[in-house]
């Protein structure tokens, strides 16, 4: 084991350091994406008759936007490797307590997402294949077809509609009007009781996606001929199916999953606007839309280095459940 | 084993002898869904194409009266016998933030018969023989119900014991179609009032009734159901003004619009800097807050009562969502004084601005809505008479303050932002402007002059408009605000002498004189240039009438009306309309007093078949006939361009509309905030979403085919650096790349370049994926022999490309980009969602569904969500297509 510990070990560190001259060209690019927008974030205000000349002159150069651009990239590169992330324009404080403020939200509803997407669609993906052309089959099927074709913030939409007419979920927003007068018990039941809506809403589709993959994946197992020998050995059929068709019909979903957790903190700005969740997405969609280059860099770089991570995560998963796949 | 060898058969027979082609064609036949999603994309397609020609409307048209209006119902059946299909004349609108359904319905009679006849209705003047009945309704009129309810309050127990009470008989007078349509149509409703919170509200909220109940259940854990039955007595139907119902509410809107126009005006005029700024920052700041908590209380007020009374959990929702609203509007009021604070940054209280603003907009916003909670449920506790404290706010409720203020906030903010914008853009803010306007004028039963002409000079101010005809309007308008002056002048004389039945004196009659004169003065002088001002100053005149009707002067007031009409002679309505005044006032009496009857008459009979004996008793009519509007196919209506090419005014389906009644239309499903018809931009906006899809795919497999053939085919450098790139751009986020390259190109643009910038995006991000495909399948090919052989041969890279290689990756292609389309309609659709899309007044799907945002409105226009539906079902064929296609190719032999 100790071998295969180690080259782990050099892989992993290769790979991270293959990362950096990565990062860089996407921070460079993103950075330069967001210069070459028409305008800047002062637009707003050189669009006012009322902000003076030399007011804006000094704003820029608090905000080092009269600079070239190169010499801004230049300095938010070097915060960076200082560990400052820059501070935003448009709330005028530093980023990193920005996003910090609002990563809570957003992970709770990811993470719930991701676990309700996984679980009910590996289940129901196995569940499926079993009864192969089976009336449940059937209907799952066409649940996952409509599941990858709707849109999300039609899903959304509708969940919406349906809560607004039932009264049976909240409408919007993280928690109650009296959260702050709940005991601990309630409140978690609160969050949780907010939480369904947009859950449903985000992971539906990929639950969709993962349910078609299991249901493919394990099927063109079961046709493999190892599995045929293992049903003439004899072996009981829960053996031949948990032990030797999942395991191997199981790999390449863990591709996926490392796809999944570069979503993780980016992937629900359109529910998170919907459901008034005080989200990342929000935060991230609003700068975009100002221009608040650090806040937009910060939120990039953090779902680019999710995203490499991400795969590197599913490489070293898919090499710890499949021995065939070498870690080079 | 047999079976296996017959399978075996049949794919070698497959592969062997059938082109491609037919492979397709085989697979589709077997794929039941496949050949499903085939036809259902085959009539988008056409949908599409003709688009004009199954467009009953102009889906850029708008029709104010008709916004948010249901689907129209067809009728097939009048007075029993088929006719055919045909539509009513018909006028809706949900009031977005009053929670309360406001539904008005326009009635045109063709026909009346009394004892005298029959009068036949031509331009809205009844006649027989010489005869004339004046029958005009306006929008200043409404009906109202007066009857009285059997209310009954009715339980089980748990233990299956049943027990009803009744209530003391109400006599109450309402809006007519805005109560209820159950109870109108059946004669009784039964509410179910099963929420815990109703139970409390019923065993402690009701004096006697209370005790009573809770002496039979003990506690509201015993009561199984609970249901509140509602029967109608006796009905009486009056026609009614809405005007000067509750002036309380009219100041009070004033006041606010008021407010919030100061406020807007304190934002955007030059802060001068230096001294006393920072104290008039926070000047607006409290002014706002307040205005914003105070507003915020009084439309709580209602929701949560009629939650208490009723139980009812979507008040509650409501309530919420009302509060939500407002901390939106606060979040806004915010967000405004945070700019204004960065602005202010700069000035030499830096510091002592901030703190400022942090008193000012605390932190906790939301906490209002606590507060306001609180202080609405210690107003009901404390309150002597409970009825009458439900009253008042229900009347606070009717005059949907947060309409206003939002609309304002959002008129400036859009105002602001768009400042430099074309023209075009400018007309669009103005149409809107001029929209919400004429919705106040519908449902503020007055025209309200402040806060017009707040919006108006602000948009003359911004230099917004050069158009003439908006400055004649804002004239006309200022026009009619000072005719109003002298009405009311006018009608506080009249109200100091006029009383039902007495006749004012010499000297009275003397000022009434000298005041009708003045008005009659002042409204020759008038010249008006719009239709929407002519029926404001019908609507003066019309409530004109309803104070005069007390007065029988006689003549000499028959006169002064008479040189109204001369001074207005270009306006007809208003002349018929001052017609039936003079006639009512002289006292045609026959004919002033059938009039409101025969209004009833013909309502009743329309909606309310059960009610009919009642009014058909000794009324004096007897029937009535009303005008029906038959749908036709392939009829004449607007103009349209069939194939983008031929102006053609042929459509498929239509309303007969030969009187060019406004308040008929075919809305099959259902109108937009607008008034726009849902269906036909639907069908407009088909064509976006369908094309984009295939443009999108050909520039993306294009760039693909390139970039993936060239570095798979040569390798080495090109390749690494090409597959570098295309790395990177997989690694930013999609959708942040989605709105990023967006918000790199400009906003304000005219629909068709968004369109074609859209395309451009979706398909940067999308080749890079199949690129790398692409360039897997290019190295694997490369390698066989008969590559190897062209190779050998000697033709050009080029060629061996374009001829060997590229030509066997077709099957996968096909595949692929069937399934790649899907991607291109839901990224069109959640840019237009999210307004970085195509833009009003061009209609996408995605925009459409923006429309549904709001929660109140999705749940009174839940056909506002239509367009979502031919989302789906379009990107669930391309699915389904790609699905079969992949049966026929299948594409992993192919790598």
């Amino acid at each position: 084991m100790q071998p295969r510990g180690e080259s782990v070990l050099k892989y992993i560190i290769r790979r991270l350091i293959i990362m950096i001259p990565e990062l860089f060209v996407i921070s460079f690019l993103v950075f330069m994406i967001m210069w070459a927008a028409p305008g800047d974030f002062l637009d707003q205000y050189r669009m006012d008759p009322s902000v003076s000349p030399q007011f804006l002159e000094s704003l820029e150069k608090e905000l080092g936007l009269d600079k070239p651009p190169i010499v801004q990239y230049g300095i938010w590169l070097k915060d960076i490797l200082t560990g400052n992330f820059g501070y935003s324009f448009y709330y005028r404080q530093p980023v990193s307590k920005l996003i910090w403020g609002r990563v809570f939200a957003t992970v709770i509803l990811s993470l719930s997402s991701f676990f309700f997407s996984w679980t009910l669609g590996i289940i129901t993906g196995v569940f499926s294949a079993l009864k192969k052309y089976s009336i449940w089959d059937k209907i799952l099927t066409v649940v996952a077809f409509s599941g990858i074709a709707i849109p999300g913030f039609f899903l959304a939409l509708l969940l919406l509609y349906i809560a607004a007419n039932t009264g049976w979920f909240p409408i919007s927003g993280m928690v109650s009007i009296n959260h702050s007068q709940m005991s601990a018990g309630e409140r978690f039941k609160d969050i949780m009781w907010h939480l369904i809506l947009p859950t449903i809403a985000l992971g539906f589709g990929g639950f969709a996606t993962l349910m078609r993959y299991m249901r493919g994946s394990l099927l063109d197992v079961l046709n493999e001929d190892y599995v045929t020998f293992a049903r003439a050995k004899g072996l009981p059929e829960r053996k031949v199916i948990y032990k030797h068709a999942l395991r191997n019909a199981i790999n390449p979903m863990i591709t996926f999953l490392g796809y999944s957790i570069s979503g993780l903190l980016g992937g629900a700005v359109i529910i998170e606007n919907i459901f008034a969740w005080p989200g990342m997405g929000r935060l991230v969609y609003q700068a975009l839309i100002q221009q608040d280059v650090y806040l937009v860099m910060a939120s990039a770089m953090i779902s680019a280095v999710m995203l490499v991570i991400g795969n590197l995560i599913a490489d070293i998963l898919l090499a710890a459940v499949d021995p065939r796949v070498r870690l080079e | 084993m047999a079976e296996d060898k017959k399978k075996l058969t049949e794919v070698e027979f497959e592969e062997t002898y059938l082109s491609r082609r037919q492979l397709i064609w085989r697979a589709f036949k077997k794929h039941k869904l496949g050949m499903f999603g085939l036809w259902v994309l085959v009539v988008m397609y056409l949908i599409a194409i003709f688009a004009d020609f199954l467009s009953p409307h102009n889906p850029y048209e708008q029709s104010l009266i008709h916004s948010y209006a249901p689907p129209t119902p067809i009728h097939f059946k009048y007075k029993g016998h088929f006719v055919g299909m045909y539509v009513l004349p018909s006028v809706s609108f949900i009031d977005k933030f009053t929670s309360e359904r406001k539904f008005y319905e326009m009635l045109f009679p063709k026909d009346i018969y009394t004892n005298d006849g029959k009068y036949e209705i031509n331009n809205g003047i009844a006649k027989i023989g010489n005869k004339t009945l004046k029958f005009n309704r306006k929008n200043g009129e409404e009906v109202y119900f007066e009857f009285t309810i059997d209310k009954s309050i009715g339980l089980t127990t748990k233990d299956g014991k049943r027990y009803e009470l009744p209530f003391e008989k109400e006599y109450t007078k309402r809006l007519l179609i805005g109560y209820n349509d159950g109870l109108l149509k059946k004669g009784t409703i039964r509410i179910d009032l099963n929420s815990p919170t109703a139970k409390t509200a019923v065993l402690s909220n009701f004096g006697d009734f209370s005790k009573r109940l809770r002496s039979i259940v003990k506690s509201e854990s015993n009561i199984d159901k609970l249901w509140l039955d509602e029967k109608l007595e006796k009905i009486d139907v009056k026609w009614a003004r809405t005007v000067s119902k509750n002036i309380k509410v009219d100041e009070f809107k004033n006041k606010v619009v008021e407010g919030v126009r100061k406020w807007m005006e304190s934002v955007l005029k030059p802060l001068k800097e230096g001294e006393g700024s920072t104290e008039r920052l926070r000047e607006v700041g409290a002014e706002v807050e307040k205005m914003v908590l105070a507003d915020f209380n009084r439309s709580l007020d209602k929701g949560y009562i009629d939650a208490l009374i009723n139980g009812d959990e979507m008040a509650i929702n409501r309530i919420v969502l009302n509060s939500k609203n407002l901390v939106k509007i606060g979040v806004d009021v915010k967000k405004k004084l945070e700019e204004l604070s960065a602005k202010l940054t700069r000035l030499k209280s830096a510091g002592e601005s901030e703190s400022v603003m942090r008193d000012m907009v605390r932190e906790e916003f939301y906490s209002m809505g606590r507060e306001a909670v609180n202080l609405i449920v210690n107003g009901y506790e404390k309150a002597s008479d409970k009825k009458q404290y439900i009253e008042n706010t229900i009347d606070l409720l009717a005059s949907g303050v947060s309409d206003y203020i939002d609309v304002c906030n959002l008129r400036l903010e859009k105002m602001v932002k768009e400042m430099k914008y074309e023209e075009r853009k400018a007309e669009g803010i103005i149409r809107e402007c001029l929209t919400n306007l004429m919705r106040s004028e519908m449902f503020g039963s007055r025209y309200m002059p402040g806060e017009t002409m707040a919006i108006a000079n602000m948009l003359v101010n911004f230099g917004l408009i050069d158009d003439p005809n908006f400055k004649s309007r804002i004239e006309d308008y200022k026009k009619v605000s000072s005719l109003r002056e002298v009405y009311e002048n006018l009608q506080k004389i009249l109200g100091k002498f006029a009383r039902p039945g007495r006749r004012p004196s010499k000297e009275q009659m003397k000022k009434i004189q000298s005041a009708l004169e003045d008005f009659v003065n002042k409204a020759e002088k008038m010249k008006f240039s719009t239709e929407s001002v002519n029926s404001e100053l019908d609507s003066i005149i019309m409530s004109a009438r309803g104070s005069l009707r007390y007065l029988r002067m006689g003549r000499s007031v028959y006169y002064y009306y008479k040189r109204i009409l001369d001074g207005l002679k270009d306006i007809s309505s208003a002349k018929s309309i001052l017609e039936s005044v003079a006639a009512n006032i002289v006292g045609v009496g026959e004919i002033s007093f059938s009039y409101p009857k025969l209004g009833e008459m013909a309502f009743k009979k329309y909606r309310l078949e059960t009610v009919k004996s009642i009014v058909l008793n000794g009324k004096g009519v007897k029937d009535y006939d009303y005008k029906i509007y038959k749908v036709r196919f392939f009829i004449r209506s607007w103009e349209g361009k069939f194939l983008w090419l031929f102006p053609s005014r042929l459509h498929l389906f239509g309303v007969e509309n030969p009187d060019d009644n406004p308040y008929v239309k075919i809305f099959i499903m259902g109108a937009d905030q607008f008034g726009r018809d849902v269906w036909s931009r639907i069908v407009f906006a088909s064509r976006i979403s369908l094309s984009i899809g295939i443009i999108g795919m050909v520039i993306t497999f294009g760039l693909a085919l390139v970039f993936g053939g060239i570095s798979g085919y040569y390798g080495g450098l090109i390749d690494e650096f090409m597959m570098r790139t295309a790395e990177i751009i997989m690694s930013i986020p999609g959708f942040y790349l989605l709105i990023m390259l967006r918000a790199l190109l400009p906003m304000d643009i005219p629909s068709t370049q968004i369109y074609m910038l859209l395309v451009f995006i979706l398909s940067f991000i999308g080749w890079a994926g199949t690129s790398r495909v692409i360039r897997g399948m290019v190295l694997s090919i490369r390698r066989r022999e008969f590559v190897e052989a062209a190779i050998a041969i000697g033709l050009p890279d080029s060629k061996v490309l374009m001829r060997h290689v590229l030509p066997n990756t077709t099957s996968f292609l096909i595949v692929a980009a069937t399934l790649r389309i899907p991607g291109y309609i839901l990224g069109e659709a959640s840019l237009s969602y999210l307004g970085l899309g195509i833009r009003e007044p061009d209609a996408s799907w995605g925009l459409m569904l923006a429309q549904a945002q709001d929660v109140y409105v999705m749940q009174h226009a839940p056909w506002l969500l239509i367009p979502g539906a031919f989302i789906f079902f379009t990107v669930l064929s391309f699915n389904f297509v790609g699905d079969a296609l992949r049966d026929a190719l299948d594409p992993r032999s192919l790598g």
